[in-house]
This record gives C-alpha cells, sequence and structure tokens, in this order.
C-alpha cells in the first residue's frame, strides 16, 4: 500500500509539472492525491494490526536475540513514529491540489509548496520501504 | 464592524501549523515515552497500545490546532513558500531526531 501511495503522489506530481492543467488533468491530480491519502490511511490501519498482533509478540523478539538487534531497536523503532507524520503531510497535500486546482500553472507558491510536500511524502515513504527491508532482513538473519 | 472576518477554515496557513505542530507533538511523545516509563504506561492505557495512543492523540492535537489556528491566521499567497518550508523542515528535524535519538539509545544500552 505504501509503495501504491508513492506512485499515486508521483503521479499527482507529474500531471502539476508537465500535465495540461485542462479539466481532465486538474482531475488526474486530484484523483491521484485523494488516492494516495487513502492508501497511506488503510496503511495506518492494516500497518497497526500487523504491528501490534503479530509483529510485537512473534517477531521482535526473535530480532532481539537475533545477531541483527538493531533492525528493530533503531529501525523499526524509527520507522513506526516516523510513518505517523505521513497521513497528516498527506492531507496537506491534497489540500494543496484540491483548493489551488484552478492555480496549479500560474502560482509560483502553489507550485512550490505541492513540490515541498509532496516530494517530503515521497521522501518518508522512501525511507518507510528501506527501513521495511533492514527490519525483513533482521528477521530472516535470525531464524534458522 | 468588518464584515470581511469570516472563518477559514481550509486555508494553508492553519493546515500548516497543525501538521508542524502535530510532528513536533509525535516526536516529543516518542522521546519521553521511551524515557520515562510512567508515560509510556499512560499511552498504553490509554488505548491498550502506546502506538495506537500516540497516533491518536497526535490526530487530536492536528484537528484542535487546525481548528483554533484557523481563527487567527490568514491566507497570504506570498507566505506560501514560507509555509511549506517550514514543514519540511520541521518533518525533516523531526526524522534526524528520532533517528539519532534511537541511535544512541541503542549504542549506550
Amino acid at each position: 500500500m505504501g509503495d501504491l501511495a508513492v506512485l499515486l503522489v508521483i503521479w499527482t506530481l507529474v500531471e502539476v509539472a508537465w500535465g495540461p492543467m485542462t479539466r481532465g488533468g486538474v482531475l488526474r491530480a486530484k484523483i491521484a492525491s485523494l488516492s494516495g491519502l487513502i492508501f497511506i490511511l488503510a496503511s495506518w490501519v492494516v500497518a497497526g494490526i500487523y504491528y501490534i498482533v503479530y509483529y510485537g509478540p512473534e517477531i521482535k523478539p526473535l530480532i532481539k536475540e537475533g545477531p541483527w538487534p538493531w533492525a528493530h531497536a533503531i529501525f523499526m523503532e524509527a520507522k513506526e513514529h516516523i510513518f505517523l507524520f505521513l497521513p497528516f503531510l498527506a492531507l496537506l497535500f491534497l489540500f494543496l491540489v484540491w483548493k489551488y486546482k484552478d492555480k496549479l500553472k500560474e502560482e509560483r507558491g502553489v507550485r512550490f509548496a505541492i513540490y515541498a510536500v509532496g516530494g517530503t511524502v515521497i521522501f518518508i515513504l522512501g525511507l518507510m520501504a528501506i527501513c521495511g527491508y533492514l527490519i525483513s532482513s533482521g528477521y530472516r538473519a535470525a531464524i534458522p | 464592524m468588518n464584515t470581511n472576518s469570516k472563518y477559514h477554515i481550509f486555508q494553508f496557513p492553519s493546515l500548516s501549523l497543525a501538521t508542524i505542530v502535530t510532528i513536533m507533538a509525535i516526536v516529543a511523545m516518542t522521546l519521553v515515552a521511551e524515557l520515562n516509563g510512567g508515560f509510556k504506561g499512560f499511552l498504553a492505557d490509554l488505548t491498550g497500545h502506546h502506538w495506537e495512543s500516540k497516533g491518536l492523540l497526535a490526530l487530536g492535537i492536528f484537528l484542535v490546532t487546525w481548528l483554533a489556528s484557523s481563527l487567527v491566521l490568514k491566507e497570504k499567497p506570498h507566505k506560501m513558500r514560507a509555509w511549506a518550508l517550514a514543514v519540511v523542515g520541521v518533518c525533516i528535524g523531526g526524522i534526524l531526531v528520532i533517528f539519532l535519538f534511537f541511535l544512541g539509545h541503542y549504542l549506550g544500552a
């Protein structure tokens, strides 16, 4: 879901940067930004359930006892808290695209804000993927 | 009497400020919970898990800050870049603080 959210945010930025700001282009940007927010909110729920129900009792102890305890101590701890930034940033991104839909091409301040906030969302989602890879690697290293 | 003082909640400054305050609150709650077992226990007692409580508290802080700041802040087109940079700056700062904290916590343990 996080990977899909990245694609949707990138799609939105591409529409703003290079797309023709016709009614169709604006609609695509709005749909992509809304879908990105929905996927981030869905991953908050799904990942939260997985984290509390499965990761905590079953995966975490194995990683902490294994050869890569830092995979949980540093990367999982950081990931679970930095993730909480995303829903609010994604909401801000959505707001920028929806409210300023008529000014996406002309207003430089609007475009800058969309690129800055969207770029930050993409950066954090990428960070989540990297942390996830390291945490999974820590689990694989711990199991016989 | 000023007839133009309408209450606008859908404006970039108040949403940006709410995002900034929420991120700072998440970072603060994260650090305090790790350094103070009592606070972590309080968070766990709220909803059953400290992470879930942090998320819900963050949502509450966001909503309150957004609605309250909408009373005071007004949309100014020439300030959009500054607000966007503030959001990004606090975000990057928050990421660094959290990573460095847990790195230091692990190395010092």
